[in-house]
């Protein structure tokens, strides 16, 4: 999966499960979308399905300092490399 | 009316004494009577979290009982339907510090939000860690805790405990109901429970914010009344801020006094609950 792939797919998960409207890749994601770190958690559900895999512990706490959609594709993107490496 | 000098001083040399008896409680009581308790639980990890929140619950069934005693004037008027309350994520109002040691001793099972702060507290953050309460704040070494309670909240509600919530955040000066935090309304989408919505009234008149003596002579009744129930299938449906609408306007309506008939499968339950008193 590409990027814009990827990009595509978190997008229509925040705004269809979590309810985001015209979200922008830099957007503060608590302070524009009230995004906490219960959607995190859920979002990280989604991530795990969407991967295939299970994420580890210390992989989820990693994401609990996410602050913008680029921040989580480049955590996707960080998972899936050191994975495949 | 007015009170003369002497009486005025006479109810706060008891307000004085009530206060020191319930600290000596909260402190001398925890250390003699349960602090053995915790001790011991906590060398059985797979049990630990359940009897801690029994402990705490006893705990606090043992402080409410002694307020009773020594503070007679106010009544307190639980609605057994509340009382009956399990599997759900409870949300109420905040006006006084003894709202959520209220909801502990009703409740066997259960679980909260708690000041992140309290977590480092000696001994208090222990026995907060112990009983499975999740810190508010999520950064850093707390972000370990949050994920951890998070996954395993939705069998605690299965299994029947209760969550509950004050989604204010703080205490409410002056009875007016502040903005919901949305966290604990996507935790009930998150592990699919129903919402119950609780009001209570009236805490803050026995303990006021800011004042550190429990106010003991003046009349009051402190109710807990079930003001709304949201099902599951409901709390998916509606959205995030629908749902939050909902429930500020619950808890903006006055309660009604409980109605319960033969229909109502919960509201027998909650009979065995009348004696239920914290």
């Amino acid at each position: 999966m590409t990027r814009e792939e990827l990009q595509e797919r978190i997008l229509s998960i925040l705004e269809h499960d979590f309810e985001f409207e015209a979200p922008g890749l830099t957007d503060n994601l608590r302070d524009d979308h009230g995004f906490d770190s219960i959607d995190a958690i859920e979002l990280l559900g989604k991530i795990e399905t969407m991967l295939g895999f299970t994420l580890s512990r210390e992989e989820k706490e990693q994401a609990m300092s996410i602050r913008t959609i680029n921040d989580i594709l480049d955590y996707i993107e960080q998972i899936r490399s050191a994975r495949q490496s | 009316m007015q009170h003369s000098f002497g009486q005025r001083w006479g109810d706060r040399l008891i307000d004085a004494a009530v206060t020191g008896a319930v600290w000596c409680y909260f402190t001398l009581g925890f250390v003699v009577l349960f602090s053995p308790r915790y001790i011991v639980a906590s060398f059985c990890p797979q049990h630990r979290e359940e009897r801690f929140q029994r402990f705490n619950s006893r705990f606090y069934q043992g402080f409410f009982a002694l307020v009773r005693l020594l503070v007679p004037r106010h009544r307190w008027h639980i609605d057994p339907q509340a009382a009956a309350i399990r599997g759900s994520v409870i949300i109420c109002n905040h006006v006084s510090y003894l709202d959520p040691l209220l909801f502990i001793s009703l409740f066997e099972r259960q679980k909260t939000v708690v000041k992140t702060s309290f977590f480092k507290v000696p001994i208090f953050g222990w026995v907060l860690r112990h009983a499975g309460y999740f810190p508010a704040d999520s950064s850093g070494r707390y972000g370990r805790i949050m994920i951890e309670q998070v996954e395993r909240m939705a069998g605690f509600l299965a299994a029947g405990g209760n969550f509950f919530i004050f989604p204010e955040g703080t205490r409410s000066r002056d009875g007016s109901l502040g903005t919901l935090n949305r966290g604990a309304l996507k935790i009930a989408r998150l592990c699919r429970a129903p919402i119950q919505v609780v009001r209570l009234a009236n805490t803050d008149k026995l303990y006021r914010p800011g004042r550190f003596f429990f106010t003991t002579r003046s009349a009051n009744t402190i109710s807990m009344s079930l003001v709304e129930r949201i099902e599951p299938d409901e709390v998916r449906e509606l959205g995030v801020a629908d749902l939050e609408r909902r429930i500020a306007a619950a808890l903006r309506r006055q309660a009604e006094p409980a109605q319960c008939g033969a229909d109502r499968p919960d509201c027998r339950d909650a009979r065995q609950h009348l004696s239920v008193q914290p």
